[in-house]
């Protein structure tokens, strides 16, 4: 599956803003990113094949998630 | 002695050259605790409902805060206040940059305005001195010619500048004060009373310097402040790629405002995103004093058909949505030269785009024609007319003279129903957030003193489930999530708690994007550092009330001066479905609406009307 991920959630160089994974099974949104080191997701917004879902919502390994920064106004 | 504040406003008679000191005392200082606050205190007794804002008897406020001015970012801003030309009411607009902190540091709280000078003059204040000066030969200049001949005129680059452009000079309702090329007090009409005064711009040298109680204290809760933030999404994001990091989620949540309010998406969101303006027309992260978030972005282009000087900074998300989305325009190019245009010419970036967008909705229904357009095809997507617009519009010349009024004035000029259409609230058009998807936005949008506006409290976007945002903002009180699209008691409660807490960070002087719930900063290490700077004690409870008693001042002031709960209807268009996106057929229901706003008045102890009952006024000391 493909992960595209905001700089916003990047910390070091050691990570891509475009992660290609393979998912042997069904996850959550959660527990994949944690799983990929990814960190302070309660600022993010999660996509599933564009569609607004939220980090307990199950994945497949077609599928194409986005972490975006949360919408904030101002 | 006072500390964090000098208790001294400078007070400018313009209809008889008079300059005089209005002491302030702490117990009012406390109450208020600056901005809107102070204004409310000054205002009330200066104007009524028979007030002609652009008339001698209206006062214009420049007014800072308790926060104003302590170098931990931000902590930048400025205040203004009057009469408004476009509500006729309760009238506040709000800038960061360098003018507000400079004031304080030339020993003052604030500046009132009063009468009309019969040339134009401006302002020159160096500390203790205060000159009028004359400007006969700046009117009729745009900002940035102006700047610069100032500043060569007194022989001093570091001068802050709050200046109007010739919008401001023309009385276009919307115009604004932009402050060092840069920085807005958008809305209300600040610029537009300013240019009534015939005050062309005011020239600030502050070199005295605030006094702290605990200097060492601010200085240590600075350093520790700017590595903190460094790495915290909030701010992270907002260095990366401005106030339209968001764009794209928006956009994927149906909520980018588009074509005028029709759609909830567009098809060129990712072109003109924060993350696009990075890789392309970005030149520099700028910011206002103090701050190590720079959130401020600052473009140039340098193309043949188009250039765009970096001296006017960039365009935020607001000028984003309202020039580009809500116009059709998905090129960066053509954006950032509106929003160097607007700069410029001082007009309010939201008021003018939506107001060109309302004008391309009313040409493609055939409302309006090319009799009325003057030959120009003013469809959704036309780069050029978009820019001709702008122009006249500050000149008020053609088409641009009734927009030049706002879309509330305009579609009683044009009829055929476009009312429906204008997206205005009290006469103000709507900022690039949609209440379909917001509600809690829409509540706010409808019973803001200023008329719609998108500063008054988070958005309900914000905390949505249990985690770190909510977290955040337990110290206030709020324990719950919200819903966005929910309506009912418990998001009036969210939206009103909401709304205490930014309402006191409005009127203190302090950026909504630095402490929690928007920014990275803890709310208790920035009470803390209040009481470093001023050496009381205050509390967050304190915080809300002051909140609370700024969000009630306005609301008395408004209904005094007949602006009233029948000026909160919003626009028809938000009861009628979203066309595309995420949210395609979604409506706001206004049965369950009313009932909220019902829960909102009895939240804040205020009658069925909204007018706050006695025991309120009297509990709040009003």
């Amino acid at each position: 599956m493909i992960i595209e991920i905001s700089d916003v959630f990047l910390k070091g160089k050691d990570k891509e803003s475009k992660i290609e994974i393979q998912l042997n099974e069904p996850k959550k949104v959660i527990e994949i990113l944690e799983e990929i080191g990814i960190e302070n997701l309660g600022y993010a917004n999660f996509y599933l094949n564009e569609i607004k879902v939220d980090k307990n919502t199950t994945v497949k390994n077609q599928d194409k998630l986005t972490v975006l920064p949360i919408v904030g106004g101002g | 002695m006072t500390y964090g504040y000098s208790g001294k406003i400078l007070k400018v008679d313009l209809s008889t050259g008079e300059v005089g000191i209005e002491n302030l005392s702490e117990e009012n200082m406390r109450k208020y605790m600056g901005g809107k606050g102070l204004v409310y205190h000054y205002l009330k007794d200066s104007v009524n409902k028979n007030t002609d804002p652009y008339s001698e008897e209206n006062p214009l406020y420049f007014m800072v805060g308790l926060a104003t001015g302590i170098p931990t970012g931000g902590t930048s801003r400025m205040i203004m206040g009057t009469k408004s030309p476009i509500t006729q009411g309760f009238g506040i607009s709000e800038s960061g940059g360098f003018v507000g902190p400079e004031l304080k540091k030339a020993g003052w709280d604030g500046i009132i305005v009063e009468g009309k000078s019969e040339k134009p003059v401006y302002l020159y204040i160096k500390d203790d001195k205060v000159q009028i000066k004359d400007a006969s030969h700046l009117w009729g200049k745009g900002n940035g010619e102006v700047n610069d001949i100032i500043k060569e005129e007194n022989k001093d680059k570091g001068i802050k500048l709050s200046q109007i452009g010739q919008g401001g000079e023309n009385q276009v309702h919307y115009a604004c004060v932009i402050n060092d090329l840069k920085h807005a007090c958008g809305r209300n009409g600040m610029g537009a009373v300013m240019g009534s005064k015939k005050l062309k711009a005011v020239a600030i040298k502050g070199t005295k310097g605030i006094k702290f109680k605990d200097k060492d204290k601010i200085t240590e809760i600075s350093k520790w402040y700017a590595k903190y933030q460094k790495d915290k999404p909030l701010s992270k994001g907002l260095y990366l790629y401005g106030t339209a990091a968001g764009v794209e989620s928006l956009d994927k949540s149906g909520i980018l405002p588009t074509r005028n309010f029709k759609d909830g998406s567009f098809e060129k969101a990712k072109e003109i995103s924060g993350q696009t303006m990075a890789d392309t027309i970005l030149a520099e992260r700028g910011g206002c004093f103090a701050c190590p978030v720079r959130c401020k972005r600052v473009v140039e282009v340098n193309k043949e058909d188009i250039k765009v000087d970096p001296k006017f900074g960039g365009p935020e998300y607001e000028t984003i949505g309202s020039m580009g989305s809500m116009c059709g325009i998905g090129n960066l190019d053509v954006i950032a030269k509106a929003h160097e245009m607007c700069n410029d010419l001082g007009l309010d970036t939201i008021s003018t785009g939506v107001s060109i967008s309302f004008a391309m909705e009313c040409y493609e229904r055939g409302i309006i024609t090319k009799k009325e357009t003057e030959g120009l095809e003013l469809n959704f997507g036309n780069e050029e007319a978009l820019l001709k617009l702008i122009k006249d519009i500050s000149e008020k010349k053609g088409l641009g003279k009734i927009l030049s009024k706002g879309v509330k004035k305009a579609s009683e000029v044009f009829g055929g129903g476009s009312e429906e259409f204008a997206m205005q609230v009290k006469g103000q058009e709507l900022p690039m957030h949609e209440p379909r998807g917001k509600i809690g936005v829409g509540l706010g949008y409808s019973v803001s003193p200023t008329g719609a506006d998108h500063m008054q409290a988070a958005h309900d976007t914000m905390i949505t489930e249990e985690g770190p945002m909510l977290d955040s903002v337990k110290i206030l009180g709020l324990d719950k999530v919200a819903d966005p699209m929910a309506y009912g008691k418990d998001k009036a409660e969210f939206y009103a708690l909401m709304e205490k807490w930014w309402g006191f960070l409005n009127m203190i002087g302090m950026c909504d994007f630095i402490p929690a719930p928007r920014g990275s900063m803890p709310i208790d290490k920035f009470i803390e550092l209040i009481n470093a700077s001023t050496g009381w004690d205050v509390t967050p409870e304190e915080c809300m009330e002051v909140g609370e008693r700024g969000i009630t001042a306005a609301r008395k002031a408004n209904y005094d001066l007949g602006v009233d709960e029948s000026y909160e209807e919003l626009p028809k268009r938000l009861y009628q479905p979203l066309e595309n996106g995420a949210l395609e057929g979604v409506s706001m229901d206004r049965n369950k609406f009313i009932e909220m706003k019902h829960y909102y008045y009895e939240h804040f102890g205020w009658d069925e009307k909204g007018y706050p009952k006695e025991e309120t006024l009297e509990r709040l000391g009003l």
